[in-house]
């Protein structure tokens, strides 16, 4: 397959090789494609061929781990009518610095009776 | 926290005991079973009740100790308000209508029938006629005035406040609160004051006020709610003893804190005979009690002595002017 000429190679990969193609005409770059290509290195052997495969089995020790949080109970949950839209993070601006908060008013008690006119 | 409602005297009733032990939780279990006693001795509208008989014989040659206190009491606030509130004016108030108990007379459906006066109501005593009550300590003799008849209706919701949340004090701090007359036996078991509402007579489920109180009592008397139609016109149960007819003031309701629910309810019901003006004189002038005053038009009259019992924070936008 050919390569397109404007691809940019990385560039201190093969540096020396690089710098014959640049010497060389444009007649000759299809070839020095050709001389590149054949100087490519030998792709590695796999790994997997010189390690011996094993096949892992499950644990099942991990199968019996119980579940720390109990399961909801799916079925009497209602699915969301929506889906939340995500929203993007607001950019933080750091509050100005300000003085100390007016305290907040005191909530009145919740009255033990209410006197009214008999009823 | 504990607490028991129930209806009794013709009113709604709370009692709140400030203790979670079980014997508080018997105690106010009680609670309805003392009312049932006391309405049994004290109505006017049960034809078998103590009260009844007396009014029947003129007469009780010994009256239980719950009715000698009853009528001792009705009697010492009649004194003390010069016969303004009094326990005479029973012919006045069924000639206006109010001769049986309220529930009854609301689910009545059929209109009051014009009718003439009764021949009491010709012959009401005036403002001391209260002293013609005759009684004997010794014996708890009682003796009414011929043609006399008492009613006890407000005293004796107030004097049961007080009494209920005396007998509950033995197990925690208590309030008892009978149709509206309120008695607190002392702090919260944390030390802190009741809590309690006053109700806007205007919109029953708003508060004007939030009053913490200690010790004593808070009763509200008006003619916002117990009143009905006799003879084609607004009747109500506050019979000004000067008029023998329902009192006419510019007062819808009025609310004052006190020594106990009972001083509380006898000096309510003499604000609302008087009107403000008058009614803010008086209070002024009884340094044991502070209270408001709501008028018809909506506003608020409070006494000097009031802010000591208020919340610091005015609960929503004051009604009319201070």
């Amino acid at each position: 397959m050919s390569r397109p000429s404007n691809v940019k190679r990385p560039a201190g990969r093969n540096a020396g090789t690089n710098t014959l193609i640049t010497a060389a005409s444009l007649a000759l770059t299809l070839s020095g494609w050709a001389v590149l290509a054949a100087n490519e290195p030998e792709p590695a052997p796999p790994v997997a061929a010189s390690v011996p495969t094993q096949t892992l089995q499950p644990q099942p020790s991990l199968a019996a781990v119980p579940t720390l949080v109990p399961e909801p109970d799916w079925a009497s949950l209602t699915p969301p009518t929506a889906v939340p839209t995500v929203q993007s993070a607001p950019t933080a601006v750091p509050a100005p610095p300000q003085a100390a908060a007016p305290a907040r008013p005191a909530q009145p008690p919740r009255p033990a009776a209410v006197t009214r006119s008999s009823r | 926290m504990q607490d028991i409602t129930f209806r009794a005297m013709g009113c709604q009733m709370l009692a709140l005991l400030d203790d979670e032990s079980a014997a508080a939780a018997r105690a106010l279990a009680d609670v309805p079973q003392w009312f049932a006693a006391w309405e049994q001795q004290l109505s006017r509208f049960r034809a078998d009740s103590e009260l009844s008989l007396l009014n029947r014989q003129g007469y009780l040659r010994s009256a239980s100790p719950a009715l000698w206190e009853v009528v001792q009491l009705a009697l010492a606030q009649a004194r003390f308000t010069g016969g303004l509130v009094t326990p005479t004016l029973l012919g006045a108030l069924e000639a206006a209508g109010y001769d049986r108990s309220f529930d009854a007379l609301t689910s009545d459906l059929v209109p009051s029938v014009a009718s003439e006066p009764r021949s009491s109501l010709e012959q009401q005593p005036p403002l001391q006629a209260w002293a013609e009550v005759r009684c004997d300590p010794a014996t708890r003799g009682i003796e009414l005035h011929a043609g006399m008849r008492l009613d006890l209706g407000g005293s004796a919701k107030g004097w049961a406040a007080d009494q209920a949340v005396h007998r509950l004090a033995a197990f925690g701090p208590a309030l008892v609160d009978a149709g509206g007359d309120i008695a607190v036996s002392g702090p919260q078991s944390d030390g802190s004051p009741w809590p309690i509402g006053v109700a806007d007579p205007h919109s029953p489920d708003e508060q004007l006020d939030l009053l913490l109180l200690r010790h004593g009592g808070v009763a509200t008397s008006g003619r916002d709610y117990r009143r009905w139609r006799h003879n084609g016109t607004w009747r109500h149960h506050l019979i000004d003893p000067r008029t023998q007819q329902p009192a006419i003031t510019d007062l819808l309701s009025a609310t004052v804190v006190g020594p106990s629910a009972a001083e509380c309810e006898v000096a309510a019901k003499v604000l609302l005979l008087l009107g403000s003006r008058g009614g803010l004189d008086w209070l002024e002038a009884h340094p044991v009690f502070a209270g408001l005053m709501v008028l018809e038009d909506g506003s608020v009259i409070r006494s000097s002595r009031l802010d000591a019992y208020r919340w610091r924070e005015t609960l929503s936008e004051e009604i009319g002017h201070d």
